[in-house]
């Protein structure tokens, strides 16, 4: 099994994981059946409905691949952190997550202009069972990244005085997952029109 | 409850690299749109975006690191989203007929 190094962290007698790290498992665990679930009824919905790929193509697909190369991006820059942090280097950490942030930002400011977009063109969520899904899907999603950005501010400002070097781990497999998440979202709303 | 030290056995894998191999991936998946045939279109492009969960997964959240529990509860996520799915099969897909009245 590959080892990568970590910060130090309180371990779990039982689990051999740290404390931390096994709630945020846990948590995400529970997320995958909140959104698989809305997935898994769109998908069958979408399977008895072919005309929805004519609803579909009036989605921002550049919008929804430019948003997929920020969360792919803001990703790494999490990662990177991660990877700062257990070198010891509290200031390029903090820069990194300072980078995931900004991702973050560009994310909801172009879901913003997308949703914009698509209400003055009258695609409003009472329109059709199509754009109910897709407002539900991408706006929980969004409250996510919300809240992802949230988490990395609190964990930036910690850093930044040189603590709580393992919740920098924690709140990045909180912002990878909210990145698989829009892996499928995109080419379920967006490409398969 | 006891202190770890931190393990350094085998360093990091190269994130830039995974990043690389994720944005080629998004890349393709755009491409498929101008695929002329829709079936093989939607099969490649959910493909490509399982490849890039798994990528994902493996390497930013390091889960082939994690100990075996952690697959175990993140087994047990996607177990309970497989009853989910195959347990509205028979509502949505069996009655299309009441579906297309209501909607």
């Amino acid at each position: 099994m590959a080892e990568y190094p970590r910060a130090e962290h309180i371990l779990n007698e039982s689990t051999e994981v740290p404390t931390g790290r096994l709630g945020i498992w846990w948590f995400l665990a529970s997320e995958v059946v909140i959104f698989g679930g809305l997935i898994a009824t769109y998908v069958l919905f979408r399977w008895q409905h072919p005309e929805w790929a004519a609803e579909a193509s009036h989605t921002l697909n550049f919008a929804g691949a430019l948003n997929t190369m920020v969360l792919l991006t803001s990703s790494l820059t999490v990662v990177l952190a991660h990877a700062a942090i257990t070198e010891g280097k509290f200031q390029l950490a903090a820069r990194n997550l300072g980078f995931t942030l900004l991702g973050g930002a560009i994310f909801m400011g172009v879901k913003a202009y997308e949703y914009s977009h698509e209400i003055a063109a009258g695609f409003v969520p009472a329109r059709s069972l199509f754009w109910s899904f897709y407002y539900t899907m991408t706006g929980l999603h969004a409250l996510h990244v919300l809240g992802g950005m949230i988490a990395i501010a609190t964990v930036l400002v910690a850093v930044r005085k040189g603590h709580a070097p393992q919740r920098v781990e924690y709140v990045g497999l909180y912002w990878h997952f909210v990145d698989i998440v829009w892996i499928f979202l995109f080419p379920l709303l967006y490409l398969a029109s | 409850m006891t202190q770890n030290t931190a393990s350094v056995e085998h360093g990091h894998p190269n994130y830039v690299a995974i990043w690389g191999i994720l944005v080629g991936a998004l890349l393709v998946s755009l491409l498929m749109g101008f695929i002329q045939l829709p079936v093989v279109t939607v099969v490649l492009i959910f493909s490509i975006a399982a490849v890039k969960a798994y990528l994902v997964l493996n390497y930013f959240m390091h889960l082939k690191a994690e100990p075996f529990f952690v697959v175990v509860i993140v087994v047990a996520g996607l177990a309970c989203l497989y009853f989910l799915f195959f347990g509205l099969v028979p509502d949505i897909v069996f009655s299309p007929d009441k579906l297309r009245a209501e909607h």
